[in-house]
């Protein structure tokens, strides 16, 4: 009996230690990511920064560019600092995301935040815009250098429809500093409240997208392009650099993650959204919302984000 | 329906009131101001702190002199739809499905049940018969709305 | 007129209809679970659209809009649980019809309501977009604020009980309101440190909390016993002619402040049932009536809020502003889909902005027949045993909270909010003013500090600027009303 107990009991260890010690398993323990990855989105379900997360998602999940489904999860509120925060103090394991901008920056800025990019591992920049200054077509204001004639002659006059302390806001003091003019600044809100205020006359000016006048029936019209050269849907309109002004300011769309996440593990995700930056379909959706996908990570990503932060931050004290 | 028409409850009322404009007060006083617009993020605050203040005087004024000119009338205790251990139950109950749930000890559909279970055990006389249609519809309800939300609308529930 | 036409035609095949069908009987379900709404459902169905035509997809959501404004009306006429925040007035006066044992008629006057409303402010949304959208467009802050004072004004006569009570509920919607981000300066306020406040209260654990939570809280503390409802038939149900013409004028003036309410961006239905039975009891001849059955109320809160709903698609199709939370949402939807609501969209997309329109009105005929056959069954389910009945209830505000902000952070908020609600509801405070206050404050805030920076501090423009000074001077009126009627009551009675 004993002996055929030992033999069964050998034989069985023999076979498990094979199965722990196989090739898959020792793949599966190494393998990440072996659950959901989650990406927190700090805006509503519906928002314009939502739409480009589950597109990008979307792509990953139907191209298997990572074994596991990622999932969006909407967090928003305290403008923006509810999601972020919920990563921030995440478990640094590489399952929680965060799809983010410059508002990383601009939130410790204006104070909503304590805690800015040094908080989070950066992992990837999939696409980013560059912003445009427009007015609307009947606003009476004929070009850039228009523009800032009249606000010289009469400060203040001319009013700029934002969303005080947003990246919106950031930007239209980084031209308006240059140009050295002063705009009056009214907190009208969210996008689309703007449209309404700048198509109603109510304000003259606003920070907006290329494609916010691009597309057809805008009503708007470009001022200044804040961004390296032309935008090839809008000839006319000058970046700030041919008007003078070395200003550019661009909406860079960052991944994020827990600092303190492994190096491969960050390195794992990375690949995966260099991979889906090169799908041909995922190009032609993010591009025909009007955006460049350019990707972007490790040291070369580091150095656009420290850019941004050393810009932004020269400009905050005149906000707030 | 349910007015209360003691002098007491408003007197209650207007107190509590009377805190939360407090409350304001405090966490206006740190506020910085705005270089845009004179009243600031601070100035809706103080007003409404101001409001709330008087009107809960007032009511607190009017609370003590209706309630010192007729005898105070005693609320008889009403008899509730359910008795008084078992509410403390239905809330403590409530309070730990929900303390379960935020620091993901079970899962939703678990939890849940247990909850409704518990929650309707609490809620009436138990009979043998009884017992089984509740959990038969703890688990239906519990187990199936999981179900839905997680398979065919892909919602992450909370605790999982 | 033409592409309307033609919008019809395309919206009346066999799978749009299905859409909408099924987006209608999905709404009523939704908005009559008290806890889950309309938002929630859409917002999970966002991802699955994804896969949809555009046009199927936005007819979907639309229905399940309309269905769940008025699927709310069930459970706050049986439960005294709105549904949604539209149907909380309805609990006011629908409750206590049912409670008489009125069930049956509580419920039709709210669906024919319902539908009265819905088709009047369709009208406007087919006719008239355009041309509202512009007049829309004339609103700067002054005048939304001033429409918002007009709005408030209307809280003393929302008080079911004490004018100081209502001013109280008021304030103290303003005060929670103000917890959280200050919109006119990023600013976090009242947080005391606590990060999770950092989102402030917001509208949905707050009023599932203050409505749903209190009345469980209420249903177990309590004692009161409901009647033992016959079972509510279908031909109990349907209204005579004379009723129709009883209500006629309601109906109307309901529609007209539903639809207008609706067209405002940032309102919602909730405030447009709330201002549109308040209206009804200034000049009702049995005021005394609202809170304890007025079959005037029942009438003005839901053909205002359906009203509203159709009002709303006006400025989202047109401008593409959202009028409430569950219309920036659809917009949401709109870009999922790359379409950009706005102007362009009439030209860019009439498929997708005439279909839509077309079908708000098919939902609301649809929803009418849903509604009326269903409420049968819904009503039944209502009398399943408390012990059923109430935890599952409770089930289903967590789900729906959760799923619009994803922390239980929200969850214990709500709970918190139901005890303070089923407490200031003992202490005799309106409940229709402190959603006022609740939903209007950070409006009138906001509006009025835009105000003084773009008129460089000067209030001056709210007194000569045309149509913010007509608010403020109907605002006045309202103010006097009250008095010039006791004065022409002593009057009369004095002959």
């Amino acid at each position: 009996m004993r002996k055929t107990l030992n033999a069964s009991t050998a034989a069985a260890v023999l076979v498990l230690a094979l199965a722990g010690a196989s090739p898959s398993t020792v793949h599966a323990q190494s393998a990440f990511p072996t659950k959901p990855v989650r990406v927190i989105v700090p805006w509503r379900s519906g928002g314009p920064g939502d739409t480009f997360a589950r597109l990008v998602a979307k792509a990953i999940e139907d191209n298997k560019l990572l074994p596991q489904p990622v999932v969006i999860i909407n967090k928003p509120g305290g403008g923006t600092t509810i999601g972020s925060r919920a990563v921030k103090d995440a478990k640094p394991d590489g399952y929680t995301l965060l799809f983010y901008h410059q508002t990383v920056i601009t939130a410790k800025l204006m104070g909503t935040a304590d805690y800015g990019i040094e908080a989070f591992q950066p992992v990837a920049e999939t696409h980013n815009v560059c912003i445009i200054y427009g007015t609307s077509q009947k606003s009476g204001i004929k070009d850039a250098r228009d523009f800032i004639a009249k606000s010289k002659a009469k400060p203040g006059s001319i009013k700029d429809a934002t969303l005080l302390g947003s990246l919106s806001h950031f930007s239209a003091e980084l031209f308006n500093t240059a140009a050295g003019i002063k705009v009056g600044y009214v907190n009208v809100g969210g996008g689309r409240k703007r449209f309404a205020s700048v198509l109603g006359n109510h304000t003259q000016v606003m920070i907006m997208l290329p494609h916010h006048v691009y597309r057809p029936k805008s009503g708007m019209k470009g001022l200044v392009y804040l961004a390296p050269k032309r935008h090839p849907n809008l000839p006319n309109v000058p970046t700030a650099k041919e008007l003078g002004y070395d200003v550019e300011s661009c909406v860079n769309y960052w991944w994020l993650t827990a600092k303190g996440t492994p190096a491969d593990r960050v390195a794992t995700l990375a690949a995966a959204f260099k991979k889906a930056t090169e799908l041909p379909e995922l190009r032609k959706t993010l591009t025909k919302r009007g955006v460049n996908v350019e990707f972007f990570t490790g040291p070369a990503l580091k150095a656009r984000m420290t850019a941004s932060e050393k810009s932004l931050t020269a400009i905050a004290p005149k906000l707030k | 329906m349910h007015r209360s028409r003691t002098w007491l409850g408003d007197a209650a009322l207007a107190l509590a009131m009377l805190g939360v404009a407090l409350l304001l007060f405090i966490g206006a006083a740190d506020l910085p101001a705005s270089k845009y617009e004179p009243m600031g993020p601070a100035g809706l605050p103080i007003i409404v702190a101001i409001a709330l203040a008087s009107l809960s005087a007032i009511l607190l004024i009017l609370a003590l002199v209706r309630g010192r000119r007729t005898a105070p009338r005693v609320e008889r205790k009403q008899r509730g739809h359910v008795k008084r251990h078992r509410m403390l139950g239905i809330a403590a109950l409530t309070v730990g499905y929900i303390a379960v749930l935020d620091h993901e000890l079970v899962g939703f559909p678990v939890a849940t049940t247990a909850f409704l279970f518990g929650a309707g055990a609490l809620m009436i006389d138990l009979t043998v018969r009884r017992v089984t249609v509740l959990v038969g519809v703890a688990l239906v309800v519990g187990i199936g709305s999981s179900l839905i939300l997680t398979r065919i609308l892909t919602v992450t529930l909370p605790g999982s | 007129m033409e592409p309307l036409l033609t919008a019809f035609g395309a919206v009346v095949e066999p799978w749009s209809l299905f859409y909408i069908a099924l987006g209608v009987v999905l709404g009523v379900v939704v908005g009559a679970i008290p806890g889950l709404g309309a938002g929630m459902l859409i917002v999970l169905l966002l991802p699955i659209t994804f896969y949809m035509d555009s046009v199927h997809a936005l007819i979907l959501l639309v229905s399940i809009y309309v269905g769940s404004v008025s699927g709310g009306l069930i459970s706050a006429t049986l439960l005294r649980m709105p549904g949604t925040p539209s149907a909380i007035m309805t609990t006011l006066d629908g409750y206590p019809m049912a409670m008489k044992g009125q069930a049956a008629r509580a419920l039709s006057l709210g669906i024919v309501s319902s539908f009265i409303g819905g088709l009047v402010s369709w009208i406007f949304l087919a006719v008239l977009s355009p041309p509202l959208a512009s007049f829309a467009l004339k609103f700067g802050p002054y005048e939304f604020f001033s429409l918002v004072v007009m709005a408030l004004v209307l809280i003393a006569s929302v008080s079911e009980g004490s004018m100081l009570k209502g001013l109280i509920g008021a304030v103290f919607g303003f005060a929670i309101a103000l917890v959280g981000p200050d919109v006119s300066s990023s600013v976090i306020r009242l947080n005391f440190g606590f990060t999770d406040l950092n989102a402030g209260f917001r509208l949905l654990p707050a009023l599932i909390g203050m409505f749903v939570v209190s009345q469980l809280i209420e249903d177990i503390v309590g004692n009161e016993q409901p009647v033992r409802q016959a079972r509510a038939r279908m031909f109990d149900m349907v209204l005579k002619g004379r009723d129709y013409a009883r209500h006629g004028w309601n109906y109307l003036r309901s529609s007209l402040i539903g639809t207008w309410i609706g067209i405002l961006p940032g309102v919602g239905s909730a405030v447009a049932a709330i201002v549109s039975y308040s209206t009804a009891r200034n000049l009702s001849k049995t005021p005394e009536e609202f809170g304890s059955g007025s079959e005037e109320g029942i009438v003005a809160a839901e053909t205002a809020n359906n009203a509203s709903v159709n009002g709303a698609l006006v400025p989202l199709i047109a401008l593409g502003i959202p009028g409430s939370v569950v219309d920036a949402i659809l917009i949401g939807a709109l870009i999922i889909h790359d379409l950009q609501p706005g102007p362009g969209l009439f030209t860019e997309q009439p498929k997708v902005a005439y279909g839509i329109i077309a079908a708000a009105l098919i939902a609301n005929v649809i929803m009418f027949f849903v509604m009326f056959t269903s409420s049968g069954l819904i009503a039944r389910l209502c009398t399943v045993p408390k012990a059923f009945l109430l935890p599952s209830i409770f089930m289903f505000c967590i789900i729906g909270v959760y799923t619009s902000t994803n922390r239980m952070f929200d969850i214990w908020l709500m709970l918190a909010f139901g005890v303070i609600g089923f407490a200031v509801r003992r202490a005799g405070v309106p409940i229709g003013t402190f959603v006022l206050g609740f939903i209007l404050a950070p409006i009138a805030e906001s509006q009025l500090r835009n105000g003084l920076m773009l008129y460089d501090q000067s209030l001056l423009p709210m007194l000569t600027r045309p149509i913010s000074v007509t608010f403020l001077v109907v605002a006045l009126l309202m103010v006097c009303w009250p008095l010039a009627r006791k004065r022409v009551g002593r009057s009369r009675t004095a002959r």
